[in-house]
């Protein structure tokens, strides 16, 4: 083979390669969006599923389930603006400081990032702290982790609505 | 050597350099994760006051969650357009009392604003509770989700 023919056959080569690794990356980043979709619908349900069992849990009282699903570091801010740790605040479900009377909620909103997502939403249970009943709709924010394999509440604050 | 040879050489280190640059870096420590933190909220406190868009558009993620006072669920565009039209005034600036729960990339912050705000002409001194939820990305400490609550109001 002569030196002109070489140097043309190598730098066909090459471009074929470098083609083929653009086109590799573009595959890449298409198929990277498209299971990052339906990877974060399956975390919303997984993340839902997880609420549910606490609003169970809240209602049956069953603190070990509420011991599970929420992290030690909990961090709770009532719609009265009291801050509570993990230990208060399952004290309050155990002692039926805090009772659900009904529970409804709409409105989700979820942003994933990695193994931290953040719930947000609109209540309109009913609820009985310390023995009065509230009935006023409210936001709230709950940010969930996932550790050693388990999604976990870490933080979780609600505001009354003042338009509603 | 040939193109076709260093652009190899160049996807195979591509690939390889972060596995290698993970194992050379350590984890900061709590304490160092907890002052990233502050200054950002001090960063945001300047550019609040002076409703320096640029600085509180890096600060917020674009998919920032905010619940006011109201309870009203507001989005980066909103936060920031309340800002930009003087609907929303910081008189003065006071919060503390915080508390940090740090999670690798993810920071829970609580503390307690007293600070003197102008929302849509009305002026606001009631003290509320806050929940801040920083997150590291691309490097960046960014404000992904934030809650405010009134203290003791009557329900």
């Amino acid at each position: 083979m002569q030196n002109s023919e070489y140097r043309y056959m190598t730098k066909v080569r090459d471009a074929a390669l470098l083609a083929f690794m653009v086109l590799g990356v573009i595959c890449s980043v298409f198929a990277q969006d498209s299971t990052k979709h339906e990877s974060d619908a399956q975390t919303q349900k997984e993340i839902l599923a997880v609420d549910n069992e606490r609003y169970e849990a809240m209602k049956n009282r069953d603190m070990a389930a509420m011991d599970r699903l929420h992290a030690d570091g909990l961090v709770f801010i009532n719609t009265k603006g009291r801050m509570l740790n993990k230990a208060e605040y399952l004290e309050e479900v155990r002692s039926g400081a805090l009772k659900f009377l009904s529970v409804e909620t709409d409105d989700y909103h979820f942003y994933t990032y990695g193994d931290t997502v953040i719930m947000s939403g609109r209540a309109k249970s009913v609820v009985e702290y310390h023995g009065l009943v509230n009935k006023k709709p409210r936001r709230f924010t709950s940010v969930f982790i996932k550790m050693q394999g388990q999604w976990r509440l870490v933080a979780h604050q609600a505001t009354l609505i003042a338009d509603e | 050597m040939s193109a076709g040879h260093i652009v190899l050489a160049i996807a195979l280190s591509s690939f390889l350099w972060p596995c290698v640059a993970q194992s050379q870096t350590s984890a900061p420590s709590q304490a160092s994760i907890e002052q990233e933190v502050l200054k950002v909220e001090a960063e945001r406190d300047e550019a609040m006051r002076k409703a320096d868009m640029p600085v509180l558009s890096r600060i917020y993620a674009d998919n920032v969650i905010i619940v006011n006072t109201r309870g009203r669920a507001l989005t980066k565009e909103q936060r920031l357009a309340d800002f930009q039209s003087g609907d929303l005034k910081f008189l003065s600036f006071d919060q503390g009392d915080y508390s940090f729960h740090v999670y690798g990339d993810t920071v829970i912050l609580n503390g307690r604003a007293n600070s003197v705000v102008q929302f849509h002409g009305k002026v606001n001194r009631i003290p509320r509770k806050f929940t801040l939820t920083y997150m590291k990305l691309n490097g960046e400490w960014r404000l992904v989700a934030q809650n405010e609550t009134l203290m003791d109001q009557p329900q």
